[in-house]
């Protein structure tokens, strides 16, 4: 049953021998897409949620107060500038993940607290992330660098669906950011960054537990929306696979791994390389989870040394 | 002497200091293993609530994360981390693949808490003889 249709009023619903449950299940449908009926605050998913709720309340952190940003001593001018670049590039992704949860906050129904709740906390996490970069970038005396558009944030702002910009949000987004954090982490200069890229990768693993619980059981339930999000998911590889070519953020990333550029830069092309391998790697054991059949041996092609 | 019997004072230590409360609460079963022994350790809330022997094997089923390396390797980790030449579990993993976990959901599970886990094995490392 079409609810998108005129008005039905009582008499034509009985006409057309549609019954309440008709109607109810109806109303359901539409309600499932934004990914909350099916399920009240008394489910035992809920718990998880609720504890990632408290968790997040509890674990939160101050770029201000828990970042020693004095431990930032002056770095040759092309590392610093392409940490700037990279910093501005996490800005841009910040501002996406707002803008998308912000936007399905209002539409996500006031029954299901639990999860508004928790959402809210990852708005909380992502703002700080956003004012932590932006912190960083001009640290040293660097300006905001300008960064093309990333082809996965436009995508993303216009998936029309919260499941479906649920699950690109954790698999297309943040299992990437994860691993970039932690090869940044590896190569970091200085205290403040390790401890800011840590506090980061608790952050986004947290928002991603509950992304991931939520949509498998969720794909569990519907088989003709996991068809959807895969086919969503495959088209934001695409995407994904673009904007592994923007040669600024390779050449920022590999900058940054192989502590400057010239002659050094080819070996921090290989741990860049390394690096989407890992990713792709844990891509597809997510997905495997997921029980959600989608090929990323394409993403393999970017690997390659030329910027 | 076992390989971890320094993790028994570490817990106590962990239990007594302020310093690892202020990461907030963790609830995270971690596992400890190396070539013949095997630990399980507790995270619960602010605390470190237990500190078990385990069996080698199917260990991986019983913990949400498990530490893996030689005796020689601990060594190696331990000693160079309290004179801060090695990085973070973590970053330790990415070139050594230490850790090991059953599902894609307890790698984020570690990654929630991993402040927390590297804050106990720091406090051990200044404990390991």
């Amino acid at each position: 049953m079409d609810l998108r249709k005129p008005r039905l009023d009582r008499v034509t619903l009985c006409k057309q021998g549609i019954t309440s449950d008709d109607l109810f299940k109806a109303i359901d449908q539409r309600g499932s897409d934004l990914g909350n009926k099916q399920r009240n605050d008394s489910q035992p998913e809920f718990k998880e949620i609720r504890q990632l709720t408290i968790e997040a309340r509890a674990r939160r952190w101050s770029p201000a107060r828990d970042i020693p940003w004095n431990s930032i001593r002056a770095l040759p001018p092309d590392i610093e500038s392409s940490i700037s670049q990279i910093c501005t590039t996490f800005l841009q992704f910040a501002n996406t993940d707002l803008a998308i949860l912000i936007k399905w906050l209002s539409k996500i129904d006031y029954a299901t607290q639990v999860e508004k709740s928790f959402l809210i906390t990852t708005v909380f996490d992502t703002a700080r992330r956003f004012a932590a970069f932006q912190h960083r970038a001009v640290v040293s005396g660097e300006d905001v660098a300008s960064t093309p558009t990333s082809h996965m944030c436009q995508y993303l702002l216009e998936i029309d669906s919260w499941l479906e910009a649920l699950t690109s949000l954790c698999l297309l987004r943040g299992l990437f950011e994860l691993t970039v954090f932690e090869y940044l982490s590896r190569h970091s200069y200085n205290v403040a960054e390790r401890i800011l890229y840590s506090n980061v990768i608790q952050d986004i693993a947290r928002f991603l537990s509950y992304g991931l619980v939520s949509v498998r059981d969720y794909n569990a339930k519907n088989a003709h929306t996991k068809r959807n999000v895969c086919s969503i998911i495959e088209k934001g590889l695409k995407e994904f696979r673009l904007d592994l070519r923007v040669s600024s953020f390779r050449e920022s990333l590999a900058t940054i791994f192989a502590g400057g550029r010239g002659s050094k830069k080819s070996n921090g092309l290989s741990i860049f390389n390394e690096m989407v391998q890992v990713h792709i790697e844990r891509l597809q054991k997510t997905l495997t989870w997921l029980d959600m059949r989608i090929s990323t041996t394409e993403l393999l092609d970017q690997t390659d040394n030329t910027l | 002497m076992t390989d971890f019997a320094w993790l028994k004072s570490t817990v106590a230590e962990v239990n007594n200091s302020t310093s690892y409360r202020d990461f907030g609460p963790a609830n995270i079963l971690v596992g400890f293993r190396s070539e013949t022994n095997c630990r399980i350790v507790e995270f619960k809330s602010v605390w470190v609530s237990s500190n078990d022997d385990a069996e080698v094997t199917d260990i991986l089923d019983k913990v949400d994360v498990l530490i893996s390396m030689s005796t020689k390797q601990w060594k190696f980790y331990l000693r160079r981390r309290v004179s801060g030449k090695s990085p973070s579990i973590l970053v330790f993993n990415l070139r050594n693949n230490v850790l090991e976990f059953a599902s894609p959901m307890n790698y984020l599970k570690f990654l929630r808490f991993h402040r927390s886990v590297q804050a106990f094995l720091d406090i051990g490392c200044r404990l390991y003889k």
